[in-house]
């Protein structure tokens, strides 16, 4: 095997960062009420959808959920997301920031101090016949990410960003926030220098065939994602990788505790049970 | 009522040797368990050794898919994928039973069966720098839409729930692609998720793709009157 960084790992990092304590998530039918309210909506509607893992709230056309292992929150215009529609989109990039930050200030969820814009996606349509002459491709809608920063330190990971889906006629049709609050600094701690982590995350992968680029490796506080439940937000190391073994390939991920004192596991059970397998005989 | 099969494979022991996955059985059984909640059915569960090639491959070209995932509405593979250079895809095994590939081109869904969705969790399996339409235009018989995901996706525990929110939003009526490309996509690990759906014109393979649910009653269409094909990712 062969190890090729084509990112590495931030020259400097913190002597040490503080772990913060984290909020439950609010969502219950009437906290999902009162969330709505930050959409412009009344809250006062009694149309809720309860399932084993979210609470949702429907005003009209727009439809909220807020997952209750995480808090995550989603927003959808049921009526315009994800839609193609005869017009393009075509607002430039700077437009789609400015909707999405006017959306967002009008939220107040989140201050502009600690997020930072990410990336801007689209949702891409193509068509075509079979033999390809009448060949379409076009944009449907910008979802602009932000990434969360605690501390001027980026959170890493499924969690910690937000992103806003704005439609052709600029309208924002979708969002969706992974943003645990924080409730207290529960400690300081001293962070493993990189070199350790480098060598830590380099015997994780000695038993991998084939060559292994590093495409990502990121330190910040590590946020999970949607359906977990997160007791602590703490700093954590992020290596993404992608592997060619012959005519095959295939992409992972190795999550690494950065600080020297760790308050919960960054990596759980696996969430669903295979069942036994018995043997099976071929026909 | 939607009856699920499901294949998925970590484990690719000798002759079929590939680097060990770790959360295909996460993203398989997620999945199933994601329909099931929501009142559909299990039609089988292979893992490992016993995700056959022939439950894959079309019964005239000596495949058994008609007892298995063209018996069923829903199927979900997990596995090493790739789309090769000639426009075939293959699903990777960890059995050799018969191959240790499963082949796009030997596979026929719907046709005179039952498969409607067919959502493959591998890398490179809708895969945009191909011609996708060469890959799969056969596949489509009756087989309504696939799910699947352009270059490499990540086999991970953080991004191992997305088939269960998938299933759970499918299993519920939701829009099937919006289930799709929102619960599989991941900006943090550049994971970019596809669908495509068939239709007779333009305008119908587009509306399949944007609305269909579960059970919004779309027809089937016979392979010869597939005129287009229209696709949708976020990237």
């Amino acid at each position: 095997m062969t190890i090729r960084y084509a990112k590495e790992l931030p020259n400097q990092v913190p002597a040490s960062l503080a772990v913060y304590r984290l909020a439950p998530p609010q969502s219950t039918m009437t906290q999902a009420a009162a969330m709505s309210q930050r959409f412009g909506l009344s809250g006062k509607m009694r149309e809720f959808t309860i399932s084993d893992d979210w609470t949702g709230y429907q005003e009209g056309r727009i439809r909220i959920s807020v997952h209750r292992n995480s808090g995550a929150l989603r927003y959808i215009n049921i009526d315009k997301y994800g839609m193609e529609r005869e017009k393009e989109f075509r607002l430039s990039e700077q437009e789609s920031e400015q909707i999405s930050r006017d959306f967002l200030g009008r939220t107040r969820m989140y201050s502009d101090k600690l997020m930072r814009l990410h990336k801007i996606t689209y949702l891409r349509s193509g068509s075509s016949d079979l033999e390809g002459k009448e060949k379409t491709e076009k944009l449907i809608d910008a979802g602009v990410i932000y990434r969360r920063f605690v501390d001027e330190t980026p959170v890493e990971g499924p969690g910690g960003y937000t992103m806003v889906n704005i439609d052709p006629e600029g309208e924002v049709v979708g969002f969706r926030s992974i943003w645990r609050q924080t409730l207290r600094r529960e400690a300081k701690v001293k962070i493993i220098p990189v070199g350790q982590v480098v060598e830590a995350f380099e015997k994780l992968v000695s038993n991998v065939e084939g060559d292994l680029t590093v495409t990502a490796a990121n330190f910040g506080y590590f946020e999970q994602g949607e359906l977990d439940r997160q007791l602590y937000l703490e700093p954590a190391y992020v290596f993404i990788y992608t592997v060619q073994n012959g005519e095959v390939a295939h992409k992972s991920i190795e999550v690494i505790a950065a600080g020297q004192r760790v308050f919960a596991k960054l990596q759980g059970k696996k969430r669903f049970d295979p069942g036994k397998q018995e043997e099976r005989k071929p026909a | 009522m939607a009856s699920v099969g499901i294949e998925w494979i970590n484990n690719f022991p000798a002759p079929c040797t590939q680097n060990t996955l770790s959360y295909c059985d996460d993203t398989s059984v997620g999945f199933l368990n994601g329909m099931v909640s929501r009142g559909h059915t299990t039609a089988f569960n292979w893992g490992n050794q016993n995700a056959f090639e022939t439950d894959f491959r079309e019964s005239s070209l000596g495949g058994d898919d008609g007892h298995w995932v063209d018996a069923v509405d829903f199927a979900h593979f997990s596995a090493h994928g790739g789309t090769n250079s000639s426009n075939i895809f293959q699903g990777y095994l960890g059995s050799h039973n018969a191959s240790c590939t499963w082949r796009s081109d030997q596979a026929r869904y719907g046709n005179n069966f039952n498969l409607e969705y067919l959502i493959i969790d591998a890398c490179n399996s809708l895969e945009l720098t191909r011609d996708i339409i060469a890959v799969w235009h056969n596949t489509f018989q009756v087989l309504h839409m696939i799910f699947a995901f352009t270059d490499l996706v990540s086999d991970s525990w953080w991004t191992g729930g997305r088939c269960y929110n998938n299933g759970r939003r499918a299993g519920n009526n939701e829009k099937l692609t919006d289930a799709w490309l929102d619960e599989a996509y991941s900006f943090w690990c550049d994971d970019n998720p596809v669908t495509m759906a068939a239709g007779r014109s333009q305008a119908d393979a587009i509306n399949r793709r944007d609305n269909e649910r579960l059970n919004s009653g779309f027809g089937d269409i016979p392979h010869n009157e597939i005129a287009y094909y229209a696709w949708k990712w976020r990237s």
